[in-house]
């Protein structure tokens, strides 16, 4: 649990923790989420750009702040996640340079499956700290990374060390979709348990009721009754996503993504508002959820899984 | 805990504005300046070998053994997961995987590719070159085919069509020119695409074929999905046909140009057993020198190549406004360039074998055509794949795709660095691993309780 050196210090942490969570979500908005739809919306071709810029941004700015944000975060193995995370983000920068196949060298090879092995590590001690509810609610969330684990190192497996382990993704294709559908329902109910009155939460539930629904309402009404628009909108999640899901489903699954933007806002105002402990609970519950439907081809995947594990580990059940 | 700074009342210490400064720096010098993100190992590989092709006997060549294959799985192209049409094409993705091997020797890049075929070779067809062309079947599911619509459809696009029983129908002639309509329009009128018209008895069957797709293009998500569309974009359909339609594509123009892509070009690279195959039964046209040059051929290049015939591939261009042939004066498609000396400077070989298809693409690194893509060892590339069964009634639109693109990596490296490791020794390693991480994650949670 985190030791109360000093008010200032856990103020520290929250704030680095709260800029990483900033950062990521806007990554995920811009990088993985929006581009892959604007080209299907009558929105102007420099706004991909922009876009495109925005998301970079934010990976290289999340680059800089998860090794000081690990570095603060007061675990055992701290040191061991801090080398080798910062070797995978910043390393492989650096290499690109002097050897721009470092990623499919031995060497990197290695790392790699350290840096696997480390965020399992990272997920099972979350787990060990997360209360009995949560960790019933959060286990759909937890179960889609460890599944998307289990994909990675069985690809890495294949094609690097010769080991044919076909079918498996395909086989997994339809678990994760249930995950991700149940997982909406488990996070709201989280999300639901830390309700608070007071001025401020009352107004930051209605802006993350207001937000969630101007996301998905439009999606929703665009392809609830339009064969054709959930033909396309079902064509974007399965490039953007990797969700394959028949088009029919597209209405209910623009519910899930409104249900996972609801929650995930207002376990952040929950955490800003009353018990910063759902702040933590948000920053796991994003980056495990989002990472979990994209192959970890950028360390910052597995780097950002990392270290919302550790912070929640580091949190411990006690705060 | 720091100096303090002026900012929220001196509770904003200094580390944090460093920190927010520094990421704030780097991130705007990503945006400035292609800093590349780091990266983890995936997608398929091309190893360094040495050695060159056989194509008498694909696959057999010494290195392929050392280098493992890479699935890919395929997804039917007509069907409601990859595209807005109402309804799934019966022949469409008979194919459900391609294996792939990628090697590379200094000069040429060597792709293997491997898939089960249970209707055996199909070395003849018509839609090869020539013949009586890609005839459409057409069916209602749901019951009596609406020959009113039909009707309206042959006519505006000027087919005619013969009746098989009250639910089929084989439209006589190409659909390229309506297949915008056969897939968004017809089904709502009681008209469904159910394939292309297969008599495997009197041998009227399309040649199976292979593509690799390369992505030319910026975009960083792709689709490797080619547009359906018509001869050309902004094309409208006249009459009743276009009023027809306005319900459910909202207006009566078709927007693409069918085997245009949605975003950037693409390199396309298309094996076809009847035509570019030494076995096929119409790969003598190429052999001519006569019909090569009437068909915009290098006359050198023909030359050469009549004299020593080889199993070869043909390229394609496909990007924003349409789909094209490259080097030669339009045999499937527009034209994209003049003749090409380039034009048969690559190479296929190809065997079916227990019932797979064995392939072989082999092409100098340097793009020997404009259009073409130029392979540099150490680049990763952005690749796809299209497999057609002939026999089964899949040609042209209507085949088996790779769901999105996939890296291709032409590696520095060598197969021999990561040799083959017993399976049991990998299971047992990774299960050893994950079972050492629970045991440590459980001391990590004891030590904290105490």
């Amino acid at each position: 649990m985190i030791k109360v050196s000093g008010l200032s210090s856990v103020k520290y942490y929250e704030a680095l923790l709260s800029l990483f969570l900033g950062l990521f979500i806007i990554q995920f908005a811009f990088r993985q989420f929006l581009q892959p739809i604007i080209p299907f919306t009558p929105a102007p071709a420099n706004v991909l750009t922009a876009m495109g810029l925005i998301g970079t941004f934010s990976v290289a700015a999340l680059s800089v702040t998860i090794p000081f944000l690990i570095y603060e975060t007061k675990i055992p193995l701290r040191l061991l996640y801090l080398v080798v995370v910062t070797t995978a983000l910043w390393g492989g920068v650096a290499l690109s340079y002097l050897y721009p196949t470092y990623y499919i060298t031995w060497p990197w090879i290695t790392l790699s499956l350290l840096l696997w092995g480390l965020t399992i590590l990272s997920i099972i001690m979350a787990v060990l700290s997360l209360r009995p509810i949560e960790l019933i609610l959060l286990s759909p969330a937890v179960l889609l990374q460890l599944t998307s684990l289990l994909g990675y190192i069985m690809n890495l497996l294949t094609e690097y060390y010769l080991i044919p382990a076909m079918g498996l993704t395909t086989q997994l294709v339809y678990p994760t979709v249930l995950l991700t559908v149940i997982g909406a329902l488990t996070l709201t109910a989280l999300a639901l348990m830390g309700l608070r009155t007071g001025v401020k939460a009352m107004a930051g539930y209605v802006l993350s009721g207001l937000t969630a629904v101007s996301l998905s309402l439009p999606l929703y009404q665009l392809t609830v009754g339009n064969v054709f628009m959930q033909h396309i909108i079902d064509m974007v999640f399965a490039m953007g996503f990797g969700i394959l899901t028949p088009p029919t489903s597209i209405p209910l699954m623009s519910i899930i993504l409104g249900l996972y933007v609801f929650s995930t806002l207002v376990l952040i105002v929950n955490g800003a508002t009353s018990n910063r402990r759902y702040l933590y609970l948000a920053a796991l519950a994003v980056t495990y959820v989002s990472t979990a439907l994209t192959p970890h081809s950028l360390s910052i995947y597995f780097a950002s899984v990392a270290s919302s594990s550790l912070a929640v580990s580091y949190l411990g059940k006690a705060n | 805990m720091g100096v303090r700074t002026v900012l929220n009342k001196g509770g904003v210490t200094m580390k944090l504005i460093i920190i927010i400064t520094v990421a704030t720096v780097a991130g705007l010098l990503y945006m400035l300046y292609p800093i590349p993100l780091a990266q983890t190992p995936t997608g398929i590989m091309a190893y360094k070998v040495v050695g060159n092709a056989n194509l008498q006997n694909p696959g057999s060549e010494a290195f392929w053994s050392r280098i493992p294959w890479f699935n890919v799985s395929l997804v039917p192209n007509l069907s409601t997961q990859m595209l807005p049409i109402p309804a799934n094409v019966p022949t469409s993705g008979e194919v459900p995987y391609v294996m792939v091997k990628a090697a590379w020797n200094g000069s040429y890049i060597f792709i293997l590719v491997k898939w089960p075929d249970p209707y055996g070779p199909s070395l003849v067809g018509p839609a090869a070159i020539a013949g009586p062309g890609h005839w459409t079947m057409v069916y209602n599911p749901n019951g009596p085919l609406n020959t009113t619509f039909l009707k309206i459809m042959t006519s505006t696009f000027h087919k005619s069509y013969f009746i098989i029983n009250s639910s089929f129908a084989v439209i006589k002639g190409s659909p390229r020119p309506m297949e915008y309509i056969l897939a968004y329009v017809a089904p709502h009128y009681g008209v469904y695409f159910y394939g292309y018209y297969v008599n495997l008895t009197t041998g009227h069957y399309y040649p199976v074929r292979v593509a690799i797709m390369w992505y030319m293009g910026s975009e960083q998500s792709p689709s490797d999905c080619m547009n359906i569309g018509a001869g050309h974009p902004n094309f409208i359909v006249k009459g009743e046909l276009g009023q027809l339609m306005t319900p459910y594509t909202g207006s009566s123009t078709i927007p693409y140009t069918g085997g245009s892509l949605s975003s950037g070009a693409a390199d396309i690279w298309e094996w076809i057993s009847g035509a570019t195959y030494p076995s096929g039964q119409n790969f003598n046209y190429f052999t001519n020198v006569t019909w090569d040059v009437e068909n915009g051929i290098d006359e050198a290049a023909a030359s050469a190549f009549s004299q020593s015939p080889h199993g070869f591939f043909i390229n394609l261009l496909t990007n924003q406004t349409g789909l094209y042939d490259i080097g030669d004066g339009g045999i499937w498609y527009p034209n994209a360039t003049g003749p090409e000396p380039g034009y048969f400077s690559n190479y296929a070989g190809a065997k079916y074998e227990d019932g797979y298809w064995i392939v072989e693409f082999v092409r100098p690194l340097q793009a020997p055509m404009p259009y073409t893509v130029n392979l540099t060892p150490g680049q990763t590339y952005n690749v796809a794949f299209g497999v057609w069964v002939g026999k089964a009634g899949e040609t042209s639109w209507d085949k088996s795709i790779s769901a999105s693109f996939i890296p291709l990596t032409i590696a520095t490296t060598t197969p021999s660095v990561t040799p083959p490791i017993p399976a049991p020794v990998i299971v047992v390693a990774v299960v050893g691993i994950v079972v050492s991480l629970v045991a440590i994650g459980l001391i990590f949670y004891s030590i904290r309780r105490r």
